[in-house]
């Protein structure tokens, strides 16, 4: 039987006054639930409104409307309860670089309340996990962005938190750290704790989670399974396709083109969602020629979630 | 127990940053040294310019008299209380190398001697009192030692003419120094100004160490953790207070070690810089609040420290604005900066040798003021960065 970890309602927070016209929505009534011991992505842009809910959900920032349970705990009354069953790994890497991983470790052990032997192995044991036992004497000033990251999770594992927030820990690091994270992610589900992570790499989500919820301006526009979110979009196929020159004519062109559904322009190439690729593909080639516009690539993808973001907000996950 | 780490954790930075650190306990024991070299190793002296047109004069017996020489003589013999040298005499030949010498600041005050002054006193020493001559001072009255050399020149003159004619003034002068005032040298009288300027610079560590926490998220990350702020402030306040407290010793020492001597208890002194460091820490959190970087922290911090350096007699001395008056003592402006506290009790205790209730008051406007001042900086410290938006 599964229990609910996390249970938002009509979350809302903006910047710039709430009674403000120019106010900024940055989360707009946002609801969902994550339950017992899964993994939990919010999907979307930079800018979605993902750190934001996570910071009120980390009771670091206050709600305007709406209230969230973690583990039972409201986040409006009960912040310190929150807290203390709550693990947070920050975007940006929050470690005193001055520091070794050791002493950064300890540091935050003792800082949830863990002393004596069962702080100085549970300080092991995070090293163990993040895999960085031979150099946790080593100043954190000097490691890696990798290596920084590592020691940013294990800094939120130290007290066995039954829930823990991840947000965009994988980014701007290379390949093999961010395997070792995502792998480092799974182990924390095999553990028991929950996740709630966020990302705006289709990939990751698609790779770790149970559930995901797909967010963009501050509101929650999709959420399920991951093949639950793919079937939003049916049998549509995705196109993307690179030309020789930048032509507005032969975009309306395929716009107008019978089976394509959406056209975006994503990291200097167009994507395209259409009905069946074999049929529609033929007409594109067309209206190219017929604007002078020369094709140089052709991909074409199964639905995926980036094909479900694009399908609903009519633009990339990277826009 | 959270404090303690904290308290623990600070101090580990501060002495991995050892830069920061090693600048702020270092600079006012460098200042104390500084000075004492300027001053000569205690003591400053005073160029006094001469121009002694004196043509003398001959004795009855017709042995020759230079009145002009012996008050050259009695102006390069006046001394400090420890007999150091306090005048010093330089000829000179003519007005125009007196003038330059003067602008140059290479000399605080002149005297200049007349043609006739030794057949004046001869003439007084026979009892003519009818004669009379003009002896000259003069200098660039901006120059903040003209009046301390114009009139330790004119005593010696005084004392001179007094001596040489018998004529003794109807009125005595009697210098009646305050406490061990006297035997102090003027090395002695910059440190208890120097002391402070150890606290002072804390301002600078104190808005760094917690704006730093800022920069690298860490505050953040902080208040996802059951810390409160009291732990999170008091920590970082007591590893400041300590370092300020280190420096207030260190410059302390420095000051003994080339030749300082306190009249007063040393460990009240300790108490006042203490005491100080919060008023000063607290300052350095108001600093933090406005501050998203280090670099950002460290200019912001200026401004205060200005205000510290100059307007609390600190370094140098200052008007009175008073704005209101409680109990017959007037409440002057810069009354409200700490510091000025601080050094009217430092120098209370180090050179009049007072104890601990003679500088009572001071100590106590300079707790109130330190816990106004600290109070303000945690409480925005508290809604600037420790608040939930």
């Amino acid at each position: 039987m599964t229990t609910i970890a996390i249970e938002v309602q009509n979350l809302h927070k903006s910047f710039g006054g709430a009674r403000d016209a120019n106010a900024i929505h940055a989360v707009d009534g946002v609801s969902f639930e994550v339950q017992t011991g899964e993994i939990f992505s919010l999907l979307g842009p930079n800018g979605a409104g993902k750190t934001t809910t996570i910071s009120m959900l980390a009771c670091l920032l206050h709600p305007e409307e709406g209230d969230a349970r973690v583990m039972g705990h409201s986040i409006r009354r009960e912040p310190m309860a929150v807290k203390s069953v709550l693990g947070v790994v920050p975007q940006d890497i929050a470690l005193y670089e001055d520091l070794t991983a050791l002493e950064n470790l300890t540091f935050w052990g003792k800082m949830y309340g863990l002393r004596g032997a069962a702080l100085r192995q549970r300080v092991d044991e995070v090293l163990e996990i993040i895999g960085l036992t031979e150099r946790q004497k080593g100043r954190v000033g000097k490691f890696s962005g990798g290596m920084k990251r590592r020691v940013n999770i294990g800094a939120a594992l130290l007290h066995k938190p039954q829930v823990i927030y991840m947000d965009e820990p994988t980014v701007g690091i290379d390949p093999q750290s961010r395997r070792n994270i995502l792998d480092s992610v799974v182990a924390l589900k095999n553990q028991g704790m929950t996740v709630l992570y966020t990302t705006h790499y289709m990939e990751e989500a698609q790779e770790l989670s149970d559930h995901i919820a797909i967010m963009d301006n501050g509101k929650i526009i999709a959420s399920g399974t991951n093949q639950e979110l793919v079937q939003i979009v049916g049998e549509t196929d995705r196109i993307t396709l690179t030309t020789n020159i930048e032509s507005v004519r032969v975009v309306e062109d395929w716009k107008a083109t019978p089976g394509v559904k959406k056209v975006a322009a994503e990291d200097g190439a167009l994507t395209l969602l259409v009905d069946d690729s074999n049929r529609v593909l033929p007409r594109l080639f067309e209206a190219a020629a017929g604007a002078g516009v020369r094709i140089t690539s052709v991909d074409i993808q199964e639905p995926n979630l980036e094909t479900v973001f694009l399908h609903l907000t009519g633009k990339g996950l990277r826009d | 127990m959270r404090l303690w780490y904290v308290l623990v954790k600070s101090m580990r930075e501060m002495r991995r940053d050892w830069l920061t650190l090693g600048l702020t306990l270092v600079f006012a024991p460098f200042f104390v040294l500084l000075y004492w070299v300027f001053t000569h190793g205690g003591s400053t002296t005073y160029t006094i310019l001469v121009l002694n047109q004196d043509s003398g004069a001959q004795r009855a017996s017709g042995e020759p008299f230079q009145a002009g020489e012996q008050v050259v003589r009695a102006i390069g013999a006046i001394t400090y209380a420890d007999g150091k040298p306090l005048l010093v005499v330089k000829r000179v030949g003519n007005d125009a190398e007196m003038t330059r010498l003067l602008r140059d600041r290479a000399a605080t005050a002149f005297v200049l001697i007349p043609e006739d002054f030794s057949r004046t006193i001869l003439a007084a020493q026979s009892g003519d009192h009818s004669a009379h001559s003009r002896v000259t001072f003069g200098g660039d009255l901006t120059n903040p030692y003209y009046v301390l050399g114009a009139i330790l020149a004119t005593k010696a003159v005084d004392s001179y003419v007094a001596q040489a004619t018998g004529l003794q003034p109807q009125i005595e002068y009697v210098e009646q120094p305050l406490g061990a005032s006297a035997a102090r040298t003027e090395f002695e009288n910059y440190v208890p100004g120097i002391l402070i300027l150890a606290v002072i610079l804390l301002i600078f560590q104190a808005a760094i160490t917690v704006t730093r926490e800022v920069e690298a998220g860490t505050l953040r990350r902080l208040q996802v953790t059951p810390l409160t702020a009291f732990d999170y402030l008091g920590g970082v306040t007591v590893a400041l207070m300590i370092v300020g407290v280190a420096g207030v010793i260190l410059t302390f020492a420095t000051s003994l070690a080339l030749g300082f001597r306190s009249q007063g208890p040393v460990w009240v002194a300790i108490l006042v810089g203490a005491i100080t460091s919060l008023s000063v820490i607290g300052v350095g959190l108001i600093t933090a609040c406005f501050s998203h970087s280090v670099s950002q922290a460290f200019v912001i911090a200026n401004f205060p420290l200005a205000f510290f350096m100059f307007f609390t007699g600190a370094i140098f001395p200052i008007p009175a604005v008073t704005l209101f008056t409680i109990g017959g003592r007037p409440l002057n402006l810069y009354e409200l900066l700490p510091p000025t506290h601080a050094v009217v009790a430092l120098n209370k205790i180090l050179v009049l040798g007072a104890g601990l209730r003679d500088v009572a008051y001071e100590l106590c406007a300079l707790t109130v003021l330190s816990v106004v001042y600290f109070a303000i900086g945690v409480w925005l410290f508290n809604r600037m960065h420790l608040h939930r938006g």
